[in-house]
């Protein structure tokens, strides 16, 4: 975690080398065709340990999209370089009146000669900043909720008619405002099947919504410990916080809310591979739901046990709150996948 | 409350309904910020804190210009359980006084 880029390309190229990168990666484009199982025991470790690199963003989401739905020439092109950590991507989808509704695109692309012209604005894209390639979506028929209509476009960052604007995110990640005017797209630049993006957004969304929950598991886990650690060493009234019964409690109560969201996290990453429609959204909602209640419980009272420290940036544990927090937020909170579970049942 | 704000009139130190008090009225406005960042989802995350620390401040600000202090919110006021005697001092307190624990 360094500088103003808000990560590091050491660190990344550290990771390539690891094969990290090319872990979920198809074999034929240089990946090692790793498991959903896999590449969430890695995410929870990133969780435990905060990392701030842009994974998700390329591997999770922008990968994850050109291997599922790219030609084998776009593939051949950009997982290689992928996963040898030169090329980094970013999925721009949601919108400012989207929320977490997948399917409400207003962005367009229109025909223009052999190519295509996009316009929109693309809300709150992690890591756009970097990204060399955008993957981005827009209707090329259809309006508001249709599920029809919707395509995905490979787009260089640097293209005419693409402006960001970037910020830091309250987790201490990156994101940017994607703006889209009139960008010139070539016919090959089209991902997949014109119209039929939705699909494929919504199995990368719901292996991302897996994926984020297993970093937000190593979150909690190291939440748990910190807090633990802290009640141990921490003396009031003449002793150890941790010698009260009612903190004692409370803590195992947290325990308990992380060792079941993990629980149900890797068993919904084992679904992720070999099931599809209701039945995949149905695991990555449930999975969503609990590790966002879970994770919301134990930040909170990790923060009350810590006390006044809790509250400072000193203390780590402030760190893992937010991140907690705001892995919540992305893709849909605890209250959005309830819902959207109770609709699938 | 009211009884309290009566014994405060009466001249009286605040008693143990005060403890009661302090934890209805922190989870109260804990539960409220937590809701106003359910409520505006994907826009909480831009951190821009000059947008509501900067009173010249006029630029637009990323998402709805009621978005820039709400996750700011909800986590500070997590100290309101903290401070003041926390919310486990205040059980403390009522369970000795009123209780007779």
């Amino acid at each position: 975690m360094a500088g103003e880029a808000g990560w590091s390309r050491d660190t990344w190229r550290a990771f390539a080398e690891m094969g990290w990168l090319a872990l979920p990666l198809p074999e034929a484009h240089g990946g090692l065709g790793g498991s959903t199982v896999d590449t969430a025991i890695l995410m929870e470790r990133f969780g435990r340990h905060l990392v701030v690199e842009p994974y998700v963003a390329t591997i999770v989401l922008g990968a994850e999209t050109v291997a599922r739905a790219g030609s084998d020439r776009q593939k051949a092109e950009l997982l290689p370089a992928v996963a040898e950590g030169r090329l980094l991507l970013a999925l721009a989808h949601g919108e400012p009146t989207s929320r977490f509704d997948l399917a409400r695109v207003a962005a367009t692309a229109t025909r223009d000669g052999a190519g295509w012209r996009l316009s929109g604005h693309k809300a709150v894209v992690h890591h756009a900043q970097c990204a060399d390639w955008l993957v981005v979506s827009a209707r090329t028929a259809g309006a508001g909720t249709d599920r029809d209509g919707i395509t995905l476009f490979l787009v260089p960052a640097n293209a005419d008619g693409v402006t960001l604007r970037p910020y830091p995110t309250v987790d201490g990640l990156r994101a940017a405002e994607v703006l889209l005017e009139n960008v010139a797209v070539a016919d090959d630049q089209v991902l997949g099947e014109v119209g039929g993006g939705l699909a494929v957004v919504e199995a990368v969304v719901d292996r991302a919504l897996v994926l984020l929950s297993a970093e937000a598991v190593g979150a909690m886990d190291a939440t748990v410990s910190l807090t633990a650690e802290y009640l141990k060493t921490r003396e009031q009234f003449g002793r150890p916080l941790g010698s009260f019964q009612v903190l004692q409690h409370r803590l195992v109560d947290m325990l308990a809310a992380k060792e079941f969201a993990h629980a149900l996290c890797y068993r919904a990453a084992g679904a992720m591979d070999d099931t599809t429609g209701s039945e995949r959204a149905r695991a990555a909602a449930a999975v969503k739901a609990e590790t966002g209640r879970a994770g919301k419980r134990i930040g909170q009272d990790a923060i009350q046990m810590h006390g006044g420290m809790g509250m400072t940036d000193d203390m780590a544990v402030g760190h893992y709150f937010k991140r907690l927090t705001m892995i919540d937020v992305q893709f849909g909170n605890a209250a959005h996948h309830l819902r959207r579970f109770a609709g699938l049942s | 409350m009211l009884r309290i704000l009566h014994a405060e009139k009466e001249g009286k130190a605040p008693g143990p309904e005060a403890s009661f008090l302090k934890i209805k009225g922190t989870e109260m406005q804990q539960g409220l910020t937590e809701l106003l960042v359910e409520a505006i989802g994907p826009y909480a995350a831009p951190f821009q804190p000059e947008a509501f620390r900067q009173e010249n401040w006029n630029e637009e600000p990323v998402g709805p210009d009621y978005g820039p202090p709400l996750a700011p919110l909800y986590f500070n006021w997590r100290k309101a359980s903290i401070y003041g005697g926390s919310n486990e001092i205040q059980r403390t307190i009522i369970a000795k006084s009123m209780l007779g624990l």
